[in-house]
């Protein structure tokens, strides 16, 4: 029996949700394997659910498979009982597509989103028998690869990845993909040394074992050499400079086990320039690159034909900053009312031009989410969040009277120069919410607010970088004294598990010593540490006593602006002089404009070579 | 609005969707094929489906059932089922595509039995299919407590009518089983002739090949084809 058919006829009996690993989505692509010049599979770190919602995927899995001479499988990371299958049964991890082996291809890119999917990443080699420390690969391996926003602290994965690509990844992909050919030639393997030395002449290419570092005696890094002549002493992320000319896919993958997301995707932008001081999506994805509401609304009739999807949605950092929005939400709700298709925008603004545009929107309306992120006014500056008071009372206004009576709060707790009034003002404003929908009887409905607290993570590549996240006890006591004050009200107070945060923000800002202690969590047993119900703290915590590490290096310990970070070697574009004035503005209390107003001098788009792209207005 | 009935089948890799996911392809596909779809009111419009009794995951259905309502009586039925068919994902076909009689009964009041096979593991030989049927019959009444929520099932009670064929060396089980009123879980099935005397069974060794209604002794299936039963 061949490898598809053990699947088929023994496996997939025998595990839930079977549908994850069937391969057959409507418009998967399963090219002839001989004909194919390079075989790549794009590697998910979470279950298909999730993986299959992201945007990344369909972008690079439709472009590889657009040129004739390449072919691009996928692979998610298995649930349990398939891992314990595919373990029982001595089985390898296989690709959807084709049902084959991972071993099999010539290049498996690891897509990195969110870092406590990390031991995921090493299972799945693991399972693809290909040993997870790249200095124990051979020749006849495949050659592992990583993107995504991870890729900006790629230190604590990096031993295990032989190349980083960074930045955007359809701007990188074909050119490794030609490198990998060419240096493969006719034969069926390359060799690694001259596949990674052939990388070096790709942009955005980060070889992790081209560099090592040098520590002071107090554990800081001290240099980073360089141990290749032509690698780079920074590398430069890729950026996408025209979206109204970049591929985008126009029949992506339909999911057949339902997906967190099951819609068809417009990517109205990319970038956001709001400079929210904690968000390192809107440093490392600069400039403001726009698509036209031309391109828009062609992509979105052909997706919906190609695709049946009921539901279409704006999927961007900010989609209502889109400065083309008055005039695209009317004509994309007209043909999406003509084919009974749902329009949705998963991200709002806290204003009510938001809330008023989204009533108008076709389609199922639940509840309405919106991000004040910051209890009071001044910690609000702090953060740069731009949104007052007044704007979430009248975006609260817009919701009820357009119909929506639950309402969904995000705040971040923990924040730098966080006080007891900053705390007491989540309650204030959660208590002046609900205020508003008292006395505003709808259908018998009353107004169910729900707030959601994070934890905040400090993150590499943001003015935030250098600040240290509250101990562990300090975040449970914050919480537990917000949810006192919010008791009193009607709302109900949710916060994540601050386990999860603490160890997202040891990989966010960690060096790549904290590699040992990914390696010995996955050792231990850890797997889809992202699911609460799957989070096993102790193993962490014996991992990082195992590698002689602790852990507040890097969650809380704030670092000194002379120090070398452990991503300093990334570059993002965003100059460390800018991050530095925005850190020190945020203690100051003061605001810095979108620059779409005023340019803030980040330094992107000079070093980059790129500019602001907008449809309407200025760019 | 004209009610339209489809006949598919669902085998191959697509007998391991659950019934919610292959409802969503069919309505993705109906949509890609653009049959003029009715869709409830409100917030959140759905299609006007409705669907013959669910398949599990893992089971396959060689004759199933959906009534779709449409906005307008459809006069190239061959031309719309073959373009139905090039929006269809492997393992799913669409077969037959009729009108319903207005005021014809839906799918769920109609369909009272269906007609399942279970294919052995190979080692089984013909001696083996009667004595296994044998032991099937044998037993009046066989208990089964579904694992999720400790419902307890009779299966023989379910059982209207049990055979054994035999096709290309390869044997299988045959069952009419009842469905709606006193209607059992195929697990549950699979439960009482692994006790009768094989190996533990699968539930992708199970096809379902066609629904009916049962009337008196005649075997009536949705697309008004009539068969003696006895």
């Amino acid at each position: 029996m061949t490898l598809e058919q053990v699947i088929l006829e023994e496996i997939l009996p025998r595990v839930r949700r079977p549908a994850r690993y069937l391969g057959t989505e409507w418009n998967a692509v399963r090219k002839n394997w001989d004909h194919a010049a390079v075989k790549m599979v794009f590697a998910f770190p979470d279950l298909y659910e999730v993986g299959m919602s992201h945007l990344g995927l369909q972008i690079l899995y439709g472009l590889v498979n657009s040129r004739e001479d390449f072919l691009m499988e996928r692979v998610f990371a298995p649930a349990l009982d398939m891992e314990g299958e595919l373990r029982k049964n001595g089985l390898p991890l296989f690709s959807l597509e084709s049902h084959r082996p991972l071993m099999d291809f010539d290049v498996i890119g690891f897509t990195l989103q969110y870092e406590l999917t990390f031991t995921n990443v090493l299972n799945m080699l693991d399972l693809a028998g290909i040993p997870y420390r790249a200095e124990e690969r051979r020749d006849h391996h495949p050659l592992v690869i990583a993107g995504g926003p991870n890729a900006f602290n790629p230190e604590p994965i990096a031993p295990f990845i032989d190349a980083f690509l960074i930045g955007d990844g359809e701007e990188g992909i074909l050119e490794i993909l030609e490198a990998a050919g060419e240096v493969k030639g006719g034969r069926s393997r390359a060799s690694r040394q001259e596949m990674l030395e052939r990388l070096l002449d790709v942009p955005g290419i980060y070889i992790p074992s081209f560099y090592r570092k040098e520590y002071t005696n107090d554990g800081k890094i001290k240099e980073v050499v360089s141990l290749h002549p032509r690698a780079p002493e920074r590398v430069p992320r890729r950026v996408l400079d025209d979206l109204d000319t970049a591929y985008f896919p126009l029949s992506p993958l339909v999911p057949l086990a339902e997906a967190v997301h099951e819609r068809g995707m417009l990517e109205v932008f990319r970038g956001c320039t709001r400079g929210c001081r904690f968000c390192q999506a809107g440093m490392i994805y600069r400039p403001v690159r726009e698509r036209s509401p031309e391109t828009l609304l062609s992509q979105a009739g052909e997706i919906v034909k190609n695709t049946g999807f009921e539901e279409v949605s704006l999927v961007s950092l900010s989609s209502l900053d889109y400065s083309g929005i008055q005039d695209l939400i009317p004509r994309l709700a007209g043909g999406c009312q003509a084919t009974r298709t749902g329009l949705s925008l998963p991200s709002l603004r806290v204003d009510s031009f938001s809330v008023k545009t989204a009533k108008n929107l076709p389609g199922r309306r639940t509840s309405i989410t919106l991000a004040p992120e910051a209890g009071s006014q001044r910690l609000r500056d702090v953060i740069n969040k731009g949104v007052t008071a007044g704007d979430l009372i009248d975006a609260v206004e817009a919701a009820l009277e357009a119909g929506w009576f639950a309402i969904k709060l995000y705040f971040m707790v923990g924040l730098p120069t966080e006080t007891k009034e900053d705390l007491e003002g989540i309650a204030d404003l959660v208590e002046s919410v609900i205020k508003v929908g008292k006395g505003r009887c709808h259908n018998r409905k009353r107004l169910r607010v729900t707030v959601s607290a994070s934890s905040f993570v400090p993150k590499a590549h943001t003015p935030f970088q250098w600040e240290g996240q509250d101990a562990r006890d300090l975040l449970k006591e914050k919480h537990e004294f917000v949810r006192s004050l919010i008791k009193k009200s009607r709302a109900i107070y949710n916060w994540h598990n601050i386990e999860t945060s603490f160890l997202e923000a040891c990989f966010a800002r960690g060096d790549r010593d904290m590699a040992a202690v990914l390696e010995g969590a996955f050792l231990r047993g850890c797997r889809f540490d992202g699911w609460t119900e799957h989070l096993r703290f102790p193993l962490w915590m014996e991992s990082f006593q195992a590698a002689g590490l602790n852990p507040d290096q890097y969650a809380t310990r704030c670092f000194a602006y002379n120090e070398v970070l452990p991503w300093e070697l990334i570059d993002s574009g965003v100059s460390k002089e800018y991050l530095i004035r925005e850190h020190e503005r945020a203690l100051a209390g003061e605001t810095t404009p979108d620059c779409r107003q005023v340019c803030g001098e980040c330094g992107v788009c000079a070093s980059l070579g790129v500019a602001t792209h907008l449809v309407e207005g200025r760019g | 609005m004209p009610v339209y009935r489809l006949q598919y089948a669902k085998q191959d890799r697509a007998r391991f969707l659950s019934h919610r996911e292959l409802m969503t392809a069919l309505q993705r596909a109906l949509r890609r094929a653009s049959f003029p779809l009715t869709y409830t009111r409100g917030y959140n419009p759905r299609p006007k489906f409705s669907f013959g009794p669910p398949l599990g995951v893992g089971v396959a259905g060689l004759r199933e059932y959906m009534d779709l309502e449409l906005e307008e009586t459809i006069t190239t039925l061959e031309d719309d089922l073959e373009s139905l068919n090039r929006q269809l994902q492997p393992g799913i076909r669409a077969h037959r595509l009729i009108l319903v009689p207005p005021g014809d009964v839906g799918l769920g009041k109609l369909i009272n039995c269906a007609r399942y096979i279970v294919k052995l593991s190979p080692h089984h030989c013909n001696a083996d299919g009667e004595q296994l049927l044998n032991n099937i019959k044998s037993e009046e009444s066989w208990c089964y407590e579904r694992p999720h929520d400790g419902k307890v099932f009779d299966v023989s009670a379910a059982i209207i009518k049990s055979g054994v064929c035999d096709e290309g060396g390869r044997l299988f089980l045959e069952f009419l089983m009842k469905v709606g009123k006193g209607e059992v879980p195929v697990s549950g099935l699979l439960d009482l002739i692994t006790k009768s005397g094989t190996e533990s069974l699968l539930l992708s060794q199970v096809t379902r090949t066609g629904l009916y209604r049962l009337e008196g002794n005649r075997l009536l299936d949705p697309l008004g084809k009539t068969e003696e039963f006895n």
